[in-house]
């Protein structure tokens, strides 16, 4: 019973190593620095001065994206390009270039714990309290593109009908590999 | 050589705890960030950043304690980690029964047993209220078999 202590914080020590590199590693894993642009969609010191100074910019995720694009995000391919479902190596250059808008269809809750860089939170579940935010920012011809979990949610599929049915967008598809895509995706980019 | 074995309270109970624990850990692990966004819906007062700690540790707390409690390693530290966490279980399920919200406890997987979540014995199942009754029993099962002092096993 003595050593009891001292086994219990061994057992939590393993449980902390062990669950840090599982989430490091799983695509699920929950994020500690949310909402942090990959070194690819950080902007250069005197544009984020810029978007800081201009009020239209304000609580805007895509800004970051926005401003940077060029050679290095891969040739210019448009939004005329789009097709009805992409994977995350065409949506990548599109929003870093702002073509397009990425739109994060999961609850609050699963934003919070992880998304993809420069994507704006519109919950299929209060899709009609937000829609009208939503608008006001996003003009119905702006390229949108949804997505949510893993290829296993339907969120990113319903989101886009819904946004092209009942609220007028006219050009919506959808990125069916969703977050974990993303994760794996990039993962794969820090590796190398 | 024969070895003699006898499937005792103490052992049925232990693996019971052990098993429980096991469950609720695999099911976490399978998405983490739907374990983290169920600790969210419980509202407690705490910081961001040490529920999402707990999203990444407590399931590898229930795997390590379950598989101790399984084999007969380390029984003591492993059942006090137990009460531990049934007891923050209850108190968590219990403070979301009392105030009413309207959560699905995130305790364990269902689907492992083929039960739907958004089915109506999922749902019950699930609930804030049933998941206190479950914590809280299974936290005064950890508590006793801790008290008796036993060693819980074959040997």
């Amino acid at each position: 019973m003595m050593r009891t202590p001292g086994e219990m914080v061994v057992i939590f020590l393993a449980a902390a190593c062990l669950g840090t590199a599982y989430n490091a590693m799983s695509p699920l894993g929950v994020r500690f620095s949310t909402g942090t642009a990959p070194a690819a969609f950080a902007p250069a010191p005197a544009q984020a001065a810029e978007v800081e100074r201009d009020p239209a910019l304000q609580n805007e995720t895509l800004t970051a994206a926005i401003l940077t694009g060029g050679p290095a995000m891969g040739p210019a391919s448009g939004a005329q390009k789009l097709t009805v479902s992409m994977a995350w190596a065409e949506v990548k250059p599109l929003l870093a270039r702002g073509e397009i808008v990425l739109v994060d269809g999961r609850d609050d809750a699963a934003f919070e714990a992880g998304h993809i860089p420069g994507a704006v939170s519109l919950p299929l579940r209060s899709l009609s309290e937000k829609a009208a935010e939503f608008s006001t920012k996003y003009a119905q011809a702006k390229p949108l593109v949804t997505y949510c979990g893993s290829v296993g949610c339907p969120i990113a599929h319903v989101l886009a009908e819904q946004l092209r049915n009942d609220y007028g967008y006219t050009d919506v598809r959808e990125m069916p590999g969703g977050y974990v895509e993303w994760r794996t995706a990039e993962a794969k980019e820090e590796r190398r | 050589m024969k070895v003699a074995f006898t499937l005792t309270w103490a052992i049925a109970l232990r693996w019971l705890l052990g098993l429980v624990l096991l469950w609720a850990a695999l099911g976490k692990l399978a998405n983490v960030q739907e374990f983290y966004a169920a600790l969210l819906a419980y509202q407690l007062p705490l910081p961001s950043p040490l529920l999402k700690t707990t999203a990444v540790v407590l399931p590898w707390l229930e795997l390590l304690c379950g598989l101790m409690l399984l084999a007969n390693v380390r029984t003591t530290a492993a059942l006090a980690w137990a009460v531990l966490l049934f007891a923050v279980f209850a108190a968590s399920t219990g403070q979301a029964w009392l105030r009413g919200l309207p959560i699905a406890c995130g305790c364990l997987d269902l689907r492992l047993l083929g039960i739907a979540r958004d089915g109506a014995l999922g749902v019950w199942l699930e609930s804030a209220k049933f998941a206190f009754v479950r914590a809280a029993l299974l936290a005064i099962f950890a508590v006793f078999l801790l008290r008796s002092g036993t060693k819980h096993s074959a040997d």
